[in-house]
This record gives C-alpha cells, structure tokens and sequence, in this order.
C-alpha cells in the first residue's frame, strides 16, 4: 500500500506544481524528455528483471500466450463497455446525442 | 514502440540474460521506484499545466467522463474472463490487464510482486497498444466513434490521438484527449491497488 500512497502523492504533487508554476502555452521541451529517458530506464530494467529471472525465459511461450489472451479479452471488453455507455448515454455511433 | 525503446527491451533482456550479476538485478528495484516517481512527478506536472482540460470538460460535458469508466470496468471486466482460461490467478489476470497500454509503468510496478506477472503485463500492454492502434479504423467504422477511444488504452492521449482523429472527428478527439487523461491518472492508481489484492 505504501507503494500506492507514494505514486499518487508524486502524481498530486506534479499535478498541483504543473497547474500553478507551468503554463500550457508554451512548450517545456524537458518535460518529453525526463519522460523518454525515464521510459529508457524503466524498460530497461524491466527487460534485466525479464532476462535475469530463469523461471520467465523459461516460461517465454506460456507468457506470449497469456499475454495474447489477456489482450483479445482486455480490448473486447473496453469495446463492450463503451458500447454499453454510449447505449445508456444515447450516444450515437458518430459521439453524437441521438435526440441530434 | 519507438526504436529507442525496443532497443531497450531487448538490450536489458540480453543483458540480464547473459551477465547482470543477482546484486545488480536487486539494484534495479530501488531505481524503478525512484525512477517511477520522477516519471509519476513530471506526468502530473504535464497534466496538471493543461488549463485547458477542465474547460474542455465543461464543453462537452462531464458526461464524458464515463467514457473512461466503461473502458476501466470493460477493461478489468474482460481481464478477470481472460483470468478464468490462464494459469494465472483471476486476480493477476485482472491486475495484467488494468496496465491499460501503459508498458512502461505497469510491468515497472508489478516488478516487486512477480517477475512473471511483471513480463505477461509488459508483454501484454504492448500488445494493447500496437493492436488497439491497428484496430482504430475497422473499430471506427463497424461499431462506432467512441467505442475506437477505448482500444489503445492510455495512449489515446498522445501516440493513437493522430489514427484517432482520423479515423472520427475533432469532437472525439477531445473526448479521448480527456479520456487518455483520466486513464493515466488512474493507472498508477489501479495498478497498485490490485497488486496489494492478488
């Protein structure tokens, strides 16, 4: 939980400095690029953590695999779930209200 | 995935495959999460200079904010069906899936808890993101506008705006301008909440 707490304080906090002292007029170079090279970092300890653990490089085919599954449903069911929305919102197909 | 980022991946999993030490390995834990709330730091900075969020908002009305509600709950919905087929428990499943495209943070914050799940969710939100973007326009079309918002996840915001603008128009544009918002705001949320449950 801990972890949770931290993430959320970090984002608040970014979120309150970026409204008060950042404006979105002009472009903050920096900003995209901490954010790249923060990519780079946790990529690529990701892939260490990945390439280090025997039990995962063995397990490759069976995590492709899940991760496939995962995938087909995850999107599948965002689909539905808008559809739903849109449905009870009577939204139409073009993001239009039908009484339009 | 950029170059950069594929050469990532695939020079971290080389590495580690083939000579980073088991001290180095543990090191890796400690940088994430530093690096992790830098990123969350300067995402938020990012967010919150938008002013014009809010008024975007206002605009077309705050009953767009249930678009990114029908995809989280669409989204675990269909991770905890997946769960039901896997090894993995409904809950990894569900947690897998509420990564939402966002490789770069999910996996990051899974790292403590599995390994394993911390590869299937990276694994997996490439592959949200990749094939959600492809899909765009067949989506566009056969379903509906907004139903394509919810396919590439949080990167509906920035990298799969342009397909989606596209393949719509600049009304749901704005929509998945704020959807992407509130999506990546809710990620580092969700994700550890049901990590702390599996």
């Amino acid at each position: 939980m801990l972890d949770l707490i931290l993430y959320l304080i970090m984002l608040v906090l970014g979120a309150f400095v970026g409204s008060k002292v950042l404006s979105d007029e002009k472009e903050y170079k920096w900003i995209g690029k901490i954010q790249f090279v923060a990519i780079i970092i946790l990529v690529l300890a990701i892939g260490i953590r990945i390439g280090s653990d025997d039990r995962v490089i063995s397990s490759l085919g069976d995590i492709g695999i899940s991760s496939l599954i995962v995938t087909v449903f995850a999107i599948a069911g965002s689909i539905c779930g808008v559809y739903i929305v849109r449905k009870l919102m009577k939204v139409n197909r073009e993001g239009l209200p039908k009484d339009d | 995935m950029t170059k950069a980022i594929v050469i990532s991946v695939i020079v971290g999993v080389l590495s580690g495959y083939f000579f980073v030490p088991d001290i180095i390995v543990e090191f890796t834990q400690p940088v994430v999460t530093f690096v992790l709330c830098l990123f969350l730091f300067v995402i938020g900075l990012d967010i919150g200079r938008q002013k014009t969020v809010l008024s975007d908002i206002k605009r077309v009305g705050f009953r767009v904010l249930f678009i990114p509600l029908g995809i989280i709950i669409g989204t675990l919905v269909g991770g905890a069906v997946a769960g039901l087929l896997l090894p993995i428990t409904i809950m990894e499943s569900v947690v897998v899936s509420a990564g939402m495209g966002w490789y770069s943070l999910a996996p990051a914050i899974l790292m403590e808890y599995s390994p394993t799940i911390s590869a299937i969710s990276f694994l997996h939100n490439v592959m949200r993101e990749v094939f959600g973007i492809i899909l765009i326009p067949i989506i566009a079309k056969r379903v509906g506008f907004i139903e394509c918002i919810s396919l590439p996840g949080a990167s509906c915001m920035d990298i799969a705006m342009p397909m989606i603008k596209n393949a719509t128009s600049s009304n749901v544009a704005i929509y998945s301008f704020v959807t992407g918002i509130v999506l990546s705001i809710s990620i580092p949320i969700i994700v550890p909440l049901l990590m702390n449950l599996c």
